[in-house]
């Protein structure tokens, strides 16, 4: 067995991480698992697709692709364009489905509502743009090897490059900045965290924003290394929720670190037990964990 | 004509479900630079009402005006902008987080004008945690946590200071500490309302008092007097009837 399987494991764990920072944050601060969440990825790519697609054409064909890459900067562009909006998109599902029922305050109706608004979201997308896949580029790229047998993409290094920038970003603004602090203030206490002055429907705008937006870039690098497809956020759906529950409920590091060992043990494990079994591998570990370990691995938080 | 009141509570009524209140028209004052206990019997209701203050308890009659602001219908956590800052009973520590990220959350949230106490400052005033900034809340002592409650209040350099049973869970040795900060509190200019169960305690450092029962004001005048009444320490105060009031 040659370590390409890290290379692989490192990608799809980064995208999980990317899209389980979303999930943990809307856990910890709204206190339900929004099922609706792996909408996002599919909405993100879709709408990356259709903004790039929108640039290509009031732009022209000049655009090409940029430098060794697949796709070119209309996708770039497009795919800041689209966070923001998948940003949006998540706001707007909270303003008209969640915030109503936050205030009857029943975690269980808004789980069951998330399940809904996820077939609602799926079957738009679908509408609109039928099951049939789609592709960000029809380029072939060349794998370069990098030694130990291991060969990577041009590709696969901007987006492990654009994962850690993220990761970096979300860490530095949780820990240093005054928003961070208040998201990790009502994610702890939310009556303590009103008492001091932290307005927190402010706060639970910015997480929907933020998880919306992340789950878009991870949307946009499934779609670029595999395809682009209705079902594509709702099968990482359960990958997510294993990696959020394996760092710890409300902690971004331990999001990631749990999507990255996901991710790896899919990777490890695909080429033994067959891709048919890719999905046991996360629920393996996710039961895992809650047996072991119910707060996971960086969580001190113990409350459903 | 009395100057107004630094606080001014009157005919609240406050539950957490409507249609059943729980404080059922109370009226309390605080002057400046006073400290104004208020006691009872468990279930008096005077936990509900300081929360109704601090606008976590919906109000529904009643008027609060802080230095001659009506408040009565503010959201919560703009209390602190208007000068009233509270520590909860329970839970009034972000344990996950740093003393110090405690003490910076309380005023970077708030606009530059209202920012006045640096940090040092309270250091000065509780010297325990200063070195123990770096710590995360959850690991401090008892005693430890409330200062660090009351000094996040202070932070905003409140007009007023409300608390809810700081005596809860701690020695007496540790009751006597954190009540002496109030009253160097109260020194700098800060008014304070406490609700406390301890009442000996309480009525020790407070100037004025009331007491009340099923969600009305029952007694109130001069600490030293209600301390001194046999029939109110009996009935309300739980300090075990006249035997044990102190001579003062």
């Amino acid at each position: 067995m040659t370590l390409q399987f890290l290379v692989d494991g490192l990608l799809m764990g980064g995208l999980i991480g990317l899209g389980a920072i979303g999930v943990t944050l809307t856990y910890a601060i709204l206190r339900f698992a929004n099922f609706a969440h792996g909408e996002f990825i599919t909405w993100g790519a879709y709408s990356t697709l259709v903004v790039a697609g929108a640039i290509g054409w009031m732009g022209g064909q000049t655009a090409g692709t940029l430098g060794p890459f697949s796709v070119g900067w209309p996708v770039l562009v497009a795919g800041l364009i689209a966070m923001l909006l998948t940003g949006l998109l998540a706001l707007a599902l909270d303003y008209i489905l969640f915030r109503q029922l936050r205030a009857r305050g029943n975690a269980i109706i808004m789980v069951m509502a998330s399940f809904g608004a996820s077939m609602a979201l799926r079957s738009l997308i679908e509408f609109a743009f039928t099951a049939e896949p789609k592709y960000f580029s029809r380029d072939i790229q060349i794998a370069i090897p990098i030694g130990a047998g291991v060969r990577i993409t041009a590709d696969q290094v901007l987006m492990l490059a654009i994962t850690s920038m993220l990761v970096v970003a979300v860490h530095l603004a949780m820990t240093r900045t005054t928003i961070g602090r208040s998201m990790r203030a009502v994610s702890e206490n939310p009556t303590l965290a009103r008492v001091t002055g932290v307005n927190v429907e402010a706060v639970i705008r910015t997480t929907w924003i933020a998880g919306g937006a992340l789950a878009c870039a991870a949307g946009i690098m499934s779609g670029i290394t595999v395809q682009v497809r209705p079902f594509m956020g709702f099968d990482l759906l359960l990958p997510l929720f294993a990696a959020a529950i394996l760092g710890g409920i409300g902690s971004v590091p331990g999001a990631v670190i749990g999507g990255l060992i996901v991710g790896l043990s899919e990777a490890v494990a695909v080429p033994v037990v067959g891709a048919n079994f890719r999905a046991a591998v996360a629920f393996l570990l996710l039961i895992a964990v809650l047996l072991v370990r119910p707060t996971g691995l960086f969580g001190g938080r113990n409350d459903p | 004509m009395n100057p107004p009141s630094l606080l001014t509570v009157e005919g609240l009524v406050a539950g957490y479900e409507p249609g059943i209140p729980i404080v059922r028209g109370v009226s309390v004052r605080v002057d400046a630079s006073e400290i104004v206990v208020v006691l009872g019997p468990n279930g008096a209701g005077k936990s509900t009402l300081v929360k109704a203050v601090a606008g976590l308890v919906p109000k529904s009659t009643g008027k609060v005006l802080l230095d001659g602001v009506d408040i009565t219908e503010l959201p919560a956590h703009l209390m602190v902008r208007n000068g009233l800052a509270f520590v909860p009973q329970t839970d009034n520590v972000f344990t996950t987080m740093s003393v110090a990220d405690n003490l910076a959350l309380a005023v970077a949230i708030l606009p530059k004008a209202v920012r006045l106490r640096g940090m040092d400052e309270m250091f000065v005033l509780f010297p325990d945690l200063a070195e123990k900034r770096s710590l995360a809340a959850g690991r401090l002592s008892g005693g430890q946590r409330q200062m660090l409650a009351v000094a996040r209040a202070l932070m905003v350099k409140p007009k007023l200071l409300a608390l809810d049973e700081p005596s809860a869970g701690l020695s007496p040795k540790l009751v006597e500490l954190v009540f002496a900060r109030l009253v160097d509190i109260r020194k700098s200019g800060v008014s304070i309302l406490l609700v406390e169960q301890n009442a000996r305690a309480a009525l020790s450092i407070g100037d004025r008092a009331y007491v009340l029962a099923d969600g009305e004001n029952r007694h109130e005048g001069q600490s030293a007097s209600l301390w001194s009444d046999p029939r109110i320490a009996k009935l309300y105060l739980g300090a075990g009837g006249s035997a044990e009031v102190p001579a003062s």
